[in-house]
């Protein structure tokens, strides 16, 4: 009879299992264990077909990973008990795990189709599913059901008798893991310890910002005088602090603590800092002339009677000698005196323009605007950059254009 | 690295001849042939990138005046240049021995006057063949049509210099007038100063020298031919001369800045004594002068810039040739 029931189930590994009460009861910390053996009796196909039946009689041992629950049985008979509701019970546990249903609409949906003993079979049929949801899944069949599996087709097993005393003694030993363990220590590869490049930008910063010192391998480079070079190099006052440019003795301070902290013990030669201000100054002439290029009028050699007043500057006006001379005109025949004003006036435009030239100014907006055009004067936008961009004054019209006004 | 300065006293010559009056300082010259010698290997690298992409090993005469074929100011001198020499070399072989400069010159202009087709009728005879071969350009107009172009060297048949090329000469000619007014007022001696100052270069009767100098061995495979170094002479002198004389417009518009200011903040100079020191002297062409004018010969043409507006991205430059 219980060869009968075994042979029913769907697994294809019924075979070499047989039921035993006793392995069963012992198997399972679960009380609801107890109730497993007599359901077998009445075993039925159909349901879920991956579940197993419990294993022959083997000694009991501790770490012995726990059997799959009999739960076909509990459901069966908890299916038979519920009647015509078990398709509505269904849904409601689907819709509860779906997370369509909260815990308490759970309850009050329950409560209408539950009695007190239901109650009971209820919470052993969750608590076997959970129960079995953690230990080893069935044996695969690889989508075959078991009356269709060819012996080639049944998933491979390991040999049960090796012979070898010390495989047989791995081997129980590794079977005495928890199938998590197993799995664990399967998946080990040879990079397994070794982080990858770590993607994360927080991790890269504070290792670039943080201070490296080199390990010397030679034992005549005294290791106190790096290090102090390198604490040093971290006072010396920056650009930004002093505004000013930095000059040798700065430079070679902060340069000799930068090689040192990338592995350069060597030092560095004694024209080093002078190049490198030499570069510094070509390169910030570079940008300003640059910037003045873009920023500052010209004046033409064509139209050698314009003058065009800086770019940013909103009240940028076009001031041509042709139009002082028609205002001119204009008001002569007015009279002298308004004449007079107006030819005064134009005098001291023209003489403020020229001198405009010669003080004009560049602005923090002048620079905006000539790095929006050209950020590449720089080599790359950084952080002053767009900290420059975002610090502008915008005109609200800017941000909002009025829609226009269709006629 | 080797920190001795191998060519003050041409650069000397050189500087004397562009413009500058005083004495220019060591570092100045130190300044000017670190700048000369990084010109010359930039040029012959990339020379040597131009006749790897035609598929020789050698530079050719051609790669070296591809490099600086916008200017056409210089390219023109430099084919003048290479005639000279050719019509050199020729009269040297024909006449079998020294030849009189001035029957040279004689003959030349003679020749250069009356159009080919009147024919040699000059006193030397027959043997004087005048041959002024001028170097073909590849890029030319005139080079990019399958079947020869006929030389527009006569003055009747050929539309004339075009506008590109009389800008080009006016350049030549600012310089000579240049020349020729400085030189009006010297003496007998000084102009024959002036004259062998004239002559200076960093290549003539010296290829061994400047070879050695400029690291050739290391930049190219193939050792290249006394053209090239003749030619690499004359490019050397234009950068000299070319850096003197932007050098000398800095210094000036710092001194226009310094007089602006000191104007503006009311100190007026006081009278001139006559013990006074000359003014002109203490202040020679400095290094800084030097790197400044560098830096402004390298700025790049609006042209270049100008598809990059409103991007971004790094920007790969290149040293330019002067």
């Amino acid at each position: 009879m219980l060869a009968q029931a075994a042979s029913r189930t769907s697994t294809q590994s019924a075979a070499s299992h047989a039921v035993n009460g006793s392995a069963s009861t012992r198997a399972s910390p679960q009380p609801l264990k107890k109730t497993a053996s007599p359901m077998m009796q009445s075993a039925q196909p159909g349901g879920h077909a991956a579940q197993t039946t419990t294993t022959t009689n083997t000694p009991s041992k501790p770490q012995r990973p726990a059997r799959r629950i009999e739960v076909e049985q509990l459901m069966n008979d908890f299916r038979r008990a519920l009647g015509t509701n078990w398709a509505q019970y269904r849904e409601i546990i689907t819709s509860f795990l779906t997370g369509h249903l909260t815990r308490i609409e759970l309850e009050c949906e329950l409560s209408v189709i539950l009695d007190k003993s239901m109650v009971r079979m209820h919470n052993q049929f969750l608590l076997a599913s959970l129960a079995n949801a953690l230990r080893d899944p069935p044996p695969s069949t690889n989508g075959l059901p078991a009356w269709n599996m060819r012996s080639k087709d049944a998933p491979l097993r390991i040999a049960k008798n090796s012979g070898d005393p010390v495989v047989a003694k791995l081997k129980s030993e590794i079977m005495g893991f928890t199938p998590r363990e197993r799995r664990r220590i399967k998946a080990i590869t040879r990079d397994a310890g070794k982080k990858g490049p770590i993607p994360s930008t927080i991790v890269l910063t504070k290792q670039a910002r943080s201070v490296k010192f080199p390990s010397v391998k030679d034992k005549e480079k005294s290791k106190t005088n790096i290090t102090q070079e390198i604490t040093q190099s971290y006072q010396a006052p920056l650009a930004t602090e002093s505004f000013e440019l930095p000059d040798t003795d700065n430079m070679r301070t902060r340069i000799l603590g930068i090689a040192y902290e990338h592995g350069l013990l060597d030092g560095i030669a004694n024209d080093v800092p002078d190049i490198v201000l030499a570069g510094l100054e070509y390169h910030l002439r570079d940008f300003l002339q640059q910037l003045l290029d873009r920023v500052r009028p010209k004046k033409h050699k064509k139209m050698s009677d314009t003058t065009f007043v800086s770019l940013a500057n909103a009240s940028a006006q076009f001031i041509t000698h042709t139009s002082t001379k028609e205002s001119v005109n204009g008001t002569a025949e007015n009279g002298v005196k308004p004449g007079a004003a107006v030819v005064n006036g134009v005098k001291a435009k023209r003489q403020r323009s020229q001198q405009y030239e010669d003080e004009n100014i560049i602005t923090a907006e002048d620079m905006a605007l000539a790095l929006e055009l050209a950020p590449h004067s720089i080599v790359e936008p950084s952080g002053p950059l767009y900290r420059l961009w975002d610090v502008m004054l915008r005109d609200e019209i800017d941000d909002f254009p009025a829609p226009s006004i269709q006629q | 690295m080797s920190d001795k300065y191998r060519y003050k006293p041409e650069i000397q010559q050189m500087m004397f001849v562009s413009g500058e009056t005083n004495d220019p300082p060591t570092e100045t010259t130190a300044v000017i042939e670190d700048i000369v010698r990084s010109q010359v290997v930039e040029m012959l690298l990339q020379a040597t990138a131009q006749a790897a992409k035609r598929g020789s090993r050698s530079i050719s005469i051609e790669d070296l005046i591809f490099l600086i074929r916008h200017d056409r100011a210089k390219v023109n001198r430099l084919r003048t240049y290479l005639s000279w020499k050719d019509v050199r070399k020729n009269a040297k072989d024909q006449e079998g021995g020294a030849v009189e400069g001035a029957d040279l010159l004689e003959d030349v202009a003679g020749a250069a006057a009356a159009p080919a087709a009147t024919g040699p009728a000059d006193p030397v005879g027959p043997k004087m063949k005048y041959r002024k071969s001028k170097v073909k350009l590849p890029w030319d107009l005139t080079n990019m049509f399958p079947e020869p172009v006929p030389d527009a060297e006569d003055d009747d048949g050929g539309a004339g210099p075009d506008e590109d090329e009389l800008e080009a000469s006016l350049a030549t000619l600012q310089r000579l007038k240049s020349a020729d007014e400085r030189t009006r007022a010297m003496t007998k001696e000084e102009y024959v100063h002036w004259s062998e100052c004239r002559q200076a270069s960093f290549t003539f009767r010296k290829g061994k020298r400047f070879r050695e100098w400029a690291g050739i061995s290391a930049l190219t495979d193939s050792k290249p031919n006394d053209d090239i170094i003749d030619i690499l002479g004359f490019l050397t002198f234009e950068i000299v001369a070319v850096l003197t004389e932007e050098a000398i417009k800095v210094k000036e518009a710092e001194d226009e800045m310094e007089m602006r200011r000191s104007k503006r903040t009311k100190t007026r100079k006081t009278e001139r004594f006559l013990f006074d020191p000359p003014d002109e002297d203490q202040r020679p062409v400095l290094a800084k002068h030097v790197t400044e004018a560098f830096r402004n010969l390298q700025r790049s043409k609006p042209k270049q810039q100008a598809l990059r507006n409103f991007s971004g991205g790094l920007v790969r430059t290149r040293t330019a040739v002067i």
